[in-house]
């Protein structure tokens, strides 16, 4: 598993495109699969739990999110610009800090997920 | 793609392992192999879960053999997201998926019943429901229509347990086991250890399991934050799309039980733990006749400072006939970190993973296409020498027994004691510990570290050796002989065996533990061959604990192989408690203990030396 983490940040760029329009309030991800599986791309919850988990933004951030599992992709309207550019700043670094959290744990140090609040019921 | 050569063989010229395996190739992390999962129905009805690869490169015949491995700690993962946009399902399982699959095998991954996304339930771990699954998963498997009939299995802790009774059903399709990290008796190896019971492992493990059996990653929170946050629970098997059949099986999951529930408040290995069933029932050496029946070839691998399963590969050794190669090196529970604790510097398991995965397919190589192996090889790795070394026997030739006796002034002396009334008294500190990166919850896959041994010793009873005048290999098992008493009805020793270097730094070795009670030494015939000092930990053979009444306490410490260098000393720190790991011994009170070291009593310690000594 170790050895896949220094490929894990390249993939995960690759993968995710970020789209942040800050006029409409709106914030568009765009993903390219490696692997494409039969299950959904995500549910909404699973997109509030990453930008909680990632970006440490608040669980019941107000937000609404639309999934197209058949174009893969993910659009989050948000109420202000202030909302827009915060969520899309998350959003725009998943791919690093969902990576720098796996590394951190693997290296023993838990300090980066104590922010993170019960997302296992959520 | 397979190797087809029936000239593939062991290199007996090498002692490294690794090398004698044969070559590491370098396949690229792609995903070489197609994915599905299913459900596959047992002889009983239940249906187990499966996620099975099989290689895109297929050979002409489109047929190839199998690696089947069995798991409790789910077979494939639901992955969160943003890494499951990129990742597949057995990720954790890297890059041993890749290699195998490169290699021209399939691989077919299980829950095994009552956990993960397969149904039924489980009464206790590798019940023999469970075991003969694994041949109802080979008979499903060599039916298959890539399948070529042939499967060997791999695993690693419990999945390298699985791998091991799958044995026990000398299915003919099963080519070659590959064991991990496995205890052969449970009781001591484990669960307790000298007869302390180990509630650190036993609490927790029950715990994960339990969490595992109804989906919830939250186990992993605690116990492993890297696993939590990479996945949120078992995967489902494909045609699941609404996850119904998932919750199914986790309705009959309710029903589980759980080993510490079971275990912690048990004493003897005969104690009955459920109705039919002992600590012995689920020992490798309860079966040992069916698992020899199978003759299949076995590479069994493990560390010296992984808990008491370091002492099963020497036991598996000694009393299997089946064709084996056996390895002990250093590294931590799985292989995955290094854990010689000479060198805590080191960031690199040695050998690496990838050199390890190769080399268990060039050992399915040689037993599926190739000569097989013939007789049995341990190789073991010298710790400080940095050499390993093998042997087709054990002990290994050349070994011999030197005493050295409990002297004044906390020494060790090669003479025995002349005087009649040496003695040390210790008030057991029950502050000590080894902490959590012990061989003990190593377990849990944790790094192992013994460090600030210089200071945890400060609360301990020791005893250091004059500086060696000469380098001293010992391998074996090291034998701790104490005449003593306590002012309390209960008690437990630990004994650490160390090395001090020039500068006095301290370096953690080996250690060992004995429950008063079971101090007998037991006359009748152990169950399987045995160089330890054999207790019995039956109910019969308790000896009761009469404050003031002098006792002989004799035990082995767990297996080691080690050089002591010239001009170090070695030194056996006593304990009473090892705190963050066993329970309390007596459970209240504070005992003195009193360590004889006269003519008439005199302690010793007994090493097991290769080369050196006097």
């Amino acid at each position: 598993m170790e050895e896949l983490i220094p490929m894990l940040r390249d993939k995960l760029k690759r993968a995710i495109t970020v789209n942040v329009d800050e006029d409409k309030n709106k914030i568009t991800l765009i993903i390219n699969r490696e692997t494409k599986i039969s299950e959904e791309l995500a549910s909404p919850e699973e997109i509030k739990i990453m930008l909680h988990m990632f970006g440490k933004l608040e669980k019941d951030f107000p937000m609404n999110i639309v999934i197209n599992n058949q174009e893969d992709i993910v659009e989050i309207s948000l109420n202000s610009r202030e909302d827009t550019v915060r969520v899309g700043n998350i959003a725009e670094n998943i791919w690093n800090t969902s990576v720098e959290m796996l590394e951190q744990c693997l290296a023993g140090d838990f300090s980066g997920i104590k922010h993170i609040g019960n997302i296992d019921e959520m | 793609m397979l190797k087809q050569n029936e000239l593939l063989e062991v290199d007996k010229s090498k002692a490294n392992p690794f090398e004698a395996l044969g070559e590491v190739l370098e396949p690229e992390l792609t995903y070489n192999y197609n994915l599905h999962s299913e459900y596959i129905e047992m002889r009983d009805g239940v249906k187990l879960a499966a996620t099975i690869l099989i290689p895109k490169d297929l050979p002409s015949s489109g047929k190839v053999p199998t690696l089947l491995h069995q798991t409790r700690y789910w077979r494939a993962y639901h992955l969160r997201i943003p890494y499951r946009w990129v990742y597949d399902e057995v990720i954790t399982q890297s890059p041993s998926n890749e290699i195998f699959t490169d290699r021209g095998y399939a691989i077919v991954y299980i829950d095994v019943r009552g956990c993960g996304a397969s149904y039924g339930s489980r009464a206790y771990p590798w019940t023999e429901e469970e075991i003969r699954d694994g041949a109802d998963v080979v008979d499903w498997i060599i039916t298959q229509e890539w399948s070529d009939g042939r499967v060997i299995s791999k695993g690693i802790s419990y999945p390298g347990i699985c791998v091991e009774k799958l044995g026990y059903n000398a299915h003919s399709a099963v080519k070659a086991l590959i064991i991990g990290h496995a205890f052969w008796d449970p009781y001591n190896d484990v669960a307790l250890p000298g007869g302390c019971y180990d509630r650190g492992f036993m609490q927790l493990w029950s715990f994960l399991g339990k969490k595992l059996d109804e989906n919830s990653p939250k186990a992993f929170r605690e116990i492993g934050p890297d696993s939590w946050v990479l996945l949120k629970g078992v995967k489902l098997v494909d045609n699941d799309v609404s996850g119904e059949l998932l919750k199914k099986a986790l309705i009959e999951h309710k029903v589980n039980t759980y080993v510490h529930d079971l275990a912690c408040d048990k004493t003897f290995r005969d104690d009955t733990l459920m109705e039919g069933m002992n600590f012995d029932t689920i020992a490798t050496f309860t079966d040992q006749e069916r698992l020899e029946k199978s003759k299949v070839p076995i590479l069994a691998w493990c560390s010296y400072l992984d808990s008491g399963y370091c002492d099963a590969i020497i036991h598996r050794f000694m009393n299997l006939s089946n064709p084996q190669i056996a390895i002990l090196g250093s590294w931590n529970h799985g292989a995955s970190l290094p854990a010689n604790q000479f060198f805590p510097e080191r960031e690199k398991v040695s050998p690496s993973i990838r050199e390890r995965i190769n080399s268990w397919v060039n050992f399915s190589d040689i037993c599926v296409t190739g000569k097989g192996i013939e007789g049995k090889t341990l190789y073991y790795y010298t710790l400080v020498e940095e050499k390993w070394k093998k042997t087709q026997v054990w002990p290994p030739e050349g070994q011999f027994k030197q005493r050295w006796y409990f002297s004044e002034n906390f020494s060790f002396s090669e003479s025995k004691p002349e005087v009649s009334d040496g003695a040390d008294d210790y008030k057991i500190n029950f502050r000590a510990t080894t902490g959590r990166n012990n061989r003990w919850w190593a377990l849990l896959g944790l790094p192992i570290t013994y460090a600030g041994r210089e200071k945890m010793d400060e609360k301990l009873l020791t005893y250091s050796s004059q500086s060696l005048d000469k380098d001293l290999e010992i391998t074996g098992f090291i034998k701790v002989s104490l005449f003593m008493k306590t002012t309390h009805d209960d008690g437990a020793i630990y004994a650490y065996f160390e090395d001090v270097d020039e500068n006095g730094k301290v370096t953690y070795i080996a250690d060992g533990q004995l429950r008063l009670l079971h101090r007998k030494i037991a006359n009748e015939t152990p169950p399987f061959k045995f160089t330890k000092v054999y207790h019995t930990y039956k109910r019969k053979d308790a000896l009761p604990v009469i404050p003031g009444e002098i006792m002989e306490v004799t035990f082995s410490l767990h297996i080691t192989s080690v050089l002591i260098k010239k001009g170090h000393r070695f030194r056996i720190a006593i304990a009473g408690h090892d705190k963050d790991t066993f329970y309390r011994y007596p459970a209240e009170g504070r005992p003195t203990i009193t360590l004889m070291r006269s003519k008439d009593h005199a302690s010793y310690i007994e090493l097991p030396i290769i080369k050196g000594g006097n």
